[in-house]
């Protein structure tokens, strides 16, 4: 049964990934100018036509579009995504070895968000009116409204140059990882505090807890095992979206702290029109959306059983 | 029930204290991670460790010498050229002591230095220089001119070879000092060894670096060569650190985690400056740079074959403003379209259209644009003269605000100009392909392709499409009596005539002159600009004291 699910959903997976991919390549070459021009443009030197025509066929974009584009499927199904234009390197390759620093990222940001988060939030759900509860909407307006690059930058200057706790830069010993996850959790971390703290008001207020409560079970027991379980769901569904945009990387994030990651490679092959990359990173993106999204999904299962009975 | 939620409350105050706790050991145990590196750190300093800001990746597994992949200012540091662009372009020698050129400038002759080895103890001679030219230089793919008009390359003996070309150029000198692709590289560099199909495997060169390790995305570190035949480095490292924003840059000079930022290498923002200028610990420095921005106008649009309009737009900008109230005073007022830093340029061949915007009203008052119904806005013929400018903003972030003062300025004369901002692919689509501009702005290339390379591009048509900036005859007969001429009285008068013209015909409207800067801390000393952008530092005379 479960088995049968998941084949399923697997299944659901290919004509997705290859209508995205069939649109981003459409789109790519619908946007101006010419990727063989580009290139040999950034070399400062006015290309002869013979030059350019030369590097069209070395590229293959002398082909048809949907030439082009099955010959990237073909080469898709024996797991290469082809070799960048502006780099001249597999883009395969590329994207693993910037997605662990991407990832790490991610997790320190998600780790710092739910650290904000979660004590805020339970906090002014039992003490609502409190001091807590002020801090708590305060902090969660702060987070909505401050751009990122505003908040690292802050952080850089007080936290690196003055106090000089942590390094400016680079991705080296564990406290480089500090200021970068701190930047983008807490630009999260505000709609996870009044999430939580809306859901567990809800939840606490509900008979079951009343229930649990006459039964005599412990205080921590009830909030842990059961009102809190049910007041993270609706949290856990926006938590796998932005998981999902976090891998893909965040390329003000990544500059500022000179993170070598995956979104500042993204947002360089846009500007030089790599489409090999592009095309790369959108197969690789969607495939962790979706994965994430099955991945919640599974949780919620877990968490949820009046899914499961469906 | 009030006990209870009580209880919860203490629990509560209980689990905050123990992630608290957690998070005090886990930061404990990050200090004692990454107490070894410092350890090390200080040990190295006493070895004079330089570490400069870069923007990008160096790319050193790709620093081939015949490529155009990684970075071209650790290119032009770790491999030599035959000859070495200097100041204001004076071509000096570099791996080739001295050379000939024949009487009809077709056949240059080099002689080599002598006893040069590459950093892996091999000799250069005159084997190893074709051998490096002969990788690429018979690709098509390849426009530099040295290519394109090669007949031949032939070692004649130990330390001599020569290259014959099909026409005289007297640029062919000024593409041997690029960055790239024209620099030599040891035949062990490749894979089979010596053998010019083979692959590129490791950057070996003769240059005064080599590279010691490497990390992509972040870190590069070079230490002199030790084979190198001129003068001696006085620092004992160089660690190029990839940070690609700007700001950032700034941040890792004040905190003292970088000694150098600024040039080519990784700009540094304008509106930081005073932040430096206040920092007792930073010294900033400038150079006279050698580009200039300035802008197109196109051929095609009626209102801008009259020449009084041109004339016009050029006097109703006023370019000191530009360097001092927009740019605070970084830069220098622009008077044509190349700097003084630039070969043939000189005080009485500069010339160009002042700020008076009163000369610039009577001017489209000849051509006969009026403002017959009060509007502001001069017409002809019941057409107003509005005009559209393209510009864009990712490469040039001061575009906008020069953009908008002269959007403003040309107001003040009655011409209505429409700012339209593009993304960088688009922008350049419609400066080299879909022309759908009436003005755009552009920026001179830098140093070594100037004059000569730049005027080719921009102002002399190609087989088969028009020139991009502005399309005259007369001025693409003098481009290519210039480049052809082999005489250098008659090259210097040549490019006279070209300034010239180009007054007279107001070809474009000029903007602004930028400038090279650099912040250094106080380690730092004997800090010299290079004399281009791909090598916009000397290194070899840097010194670094203590920290």
């Amino acid at each position: 049964m479960f088995a049968r699910y998941l084949i399923q959903r697997i299944g659901q997976v290919i004509p997705v990934l290859l209508g995205i991919s069939a649109i981003s390549f459409l789109l790519m070459h619908l946007t101006p100018g010419d990727p063989a021009e580009i290139m040999l443009r950034a070399d400062g030197i006015q290309p002869t036509q013979e030059a350019i025509a030369m590097t069209r066929i070395t590229l293959g974009l002398d082909r048809s579009i949907p030439e082009q584009y099955l010959s990237w499927l073909v080469q898709l199904l024996q797991l290469d995504l082809g070799i960048s234009y502006s780099s001249g390197r597999p883009v395969m390759s590329e994207l693993m070895m910037r997605f662990p620093a991407t990832a790490l990222l991610a997790g320190g940001a998600l780790a710092a968000a739910m650290l904000i988060a979660l004590p805020l939030g339970i906090g002014s759900a039992l003490y609502p009116g409190s001091w807590l509860d002020r801090l708590g909407r305060l902090i969660a307006m702060a987070s909505a409204s401050m751009p990122g690059y505003w908040l690292g930058l802050l952080l850089l200057y007080y936290g690196a140059v003055k106090l000089k706790l942590f390094p400016v830069m680079g991705m080296e010993g564990a406290r480089s990882i500090v200021l970068p996850a701190l930047t983008l959790g807490c630009g999260m971390a505000g709609i996870y505090i009044r999430l939580i703290r809306a859901n567990l008001l809800e939840e606490l207020g509900k008979l079951y807890v009343t229930a649990a409560r006459a039964k005599g079970l412990p205080e921590w027991q009830i909030i842990s095992s059961h009102a809190l379980r049910n007041a993270v769901l609706p949290s856990l569904t926006l938590l796998g979206i932005q998981t999902a945009s976090l891998l893909g990387g965040s390329v003000i994030i990544e500059s500022i702290f000179s993170w070598p990651g995956i979104g500042k490679y993204a947002v360089d092959a846009i500007f030089a029109k790599d489409y090999i990359v592009i095309q790369g990173y959108v197969f690789m993106m969607a495939v962790i959306v979706v994965m994430v999204n099955l991945i919640v999904d599974l949780i919620q299962l877990l968490l949820d059983p009046r899914l499961r009975l469906r | 029930m009030n006990n209870m939620l009580n209880r919860s409350r203490r629990l509560f105050l209980a689990w905050v204290l123990l992630t608290l706790a957690i998070a005090l050991v886990l930061g404990a145990c990050s200090n004692a991670t990454t107490r070894p590196e410092e350890t090390s750190e200080t040990a190295s300093s006493e070895q004079t460790t330089l570490t400069v800001a870069m923007t990008s990746d160096a790319g050193i597994d790709q620093l081939d010498a015949g490529a155009y992949n990684g970075s071209m200012h650790v290119q032009a540091m770790i491999y030599d050229s035959l000859v070495e662009y200097g100041e204001k372009g004076e071509i000096v020698p570099g791996l080739a002591e001295s050379w000939e050129i024949s009487e009809d400038g077709t056949v240059y002759t080099f002689h080599l230095r002598q006893g040069v080895t590459f950093s892996d103890g091999l000799a250069l001679n005159a084997e190893a220089v074709v051998f490096s030219f002969e990788r690429w230089i018979h690709d098509p793919a390849n426009s530099l001119q040295i290519a394109t008009a090669l007949e031949a390359i032939e070692a004649v003996d130990e330390h001599t070879f020569t290259m014959t070309f099909n026409k005289a150029y007297y640029p062919f000198l000024t593409e041997l000092s690029f960055a790239r692709p024209v620099r030599i590289l040891s035949p062990s560099a490749v894979e089979p060894a010596g053998d010019v199909n083979g692959e590129f495997i490791q950057a070996v060169g003769s240059g005064a670096w080599m590279v010691e390790s490497y990390v992509r995305d972040r870190e590069t570190i070079l230490v002199p060569n030790p084979h190198y035949w001129g003068e001696a480095p006085e620092v004992d490292r160089i660690v190029l650190k990839v940070i690609p924003d700007p700001q950032s840059r700034v941040m890792a000079l004040q905190s003292g985690e970088v000694d150098i930022a600024g040039t080519q290498l990784g700009r540094l923002p304008v509106e930081s400056l005073p932040v430096i200028e206040g920092d007792d610990a930073l010294e900033l420095l400038s150079a006279e740079g050698t580009n200039s921005h300035f802008m197109i106008f196109n051929p095609a649009v009626t209102a801008l074959q009259d020449l009084h309009v041109r004339q016009a737009v050029n006097l109703a900008i006023n370019k000191a403003s530009i360097v001092e109230d927009l740019m605070d005073g970084v830069g220098h007022e622009a008077k044509g379209l190349f700097p003084l830093t630039v070969p043939y340029v000189t005080e009485t061949n500069q010339q160009w259209y002042g700020y008076d915007p009163e000369e610039a009203r009577q001017l489209l008052a000849k051509a006969g644009y009026t403002d017959a119904d009060g509007d502001g806005v001069v017409e002809k013929d019941g057409q107003p003269l509005t005009l559209n400018l393209v510009l864009q903003q990712a490469e040039f972030p001061e575009w906008k605000a020069i953009g908008e003062l002269m959007q403003y300025e040309l107001q003040e004369i009655g011409i209505d100009l429409k700012l339209q901002m593009l993304e960088p692919n688009s922008y350049y689509d419609a400066l080299w392909t879909t022309k759908a501009y009436d003005l755009i702005l552009y920026r001179t290339y830098d140093d070594a392709y100037n004059p000569h390379s730049f005027l080719l591009s921009l102002f002399r048509k190609t087989a088969d499409t028009p020139a991009v900036a502005w399309s005259d005859r007369e001025l693409e007969a003098l481009i290519d009596t210039a480049v052809g001429s082999t005489d250098l009285e008659e090259r210097q008068a040549t490019y006279d005539a070209i300034f010239a013209r180009m007054y007279e015909q107001a070809m474009f409207a000029a903007v602004y002159y930028p400038e090279e800067i650099v912040a250094v801390n106080q380690r730092v000393s004997d800090f010299a600009f290079g004399h281009s952008t791909f090598r916009p530092i000397l290194w070899q005379e840097l010194k670094v004291g203590d920290r």
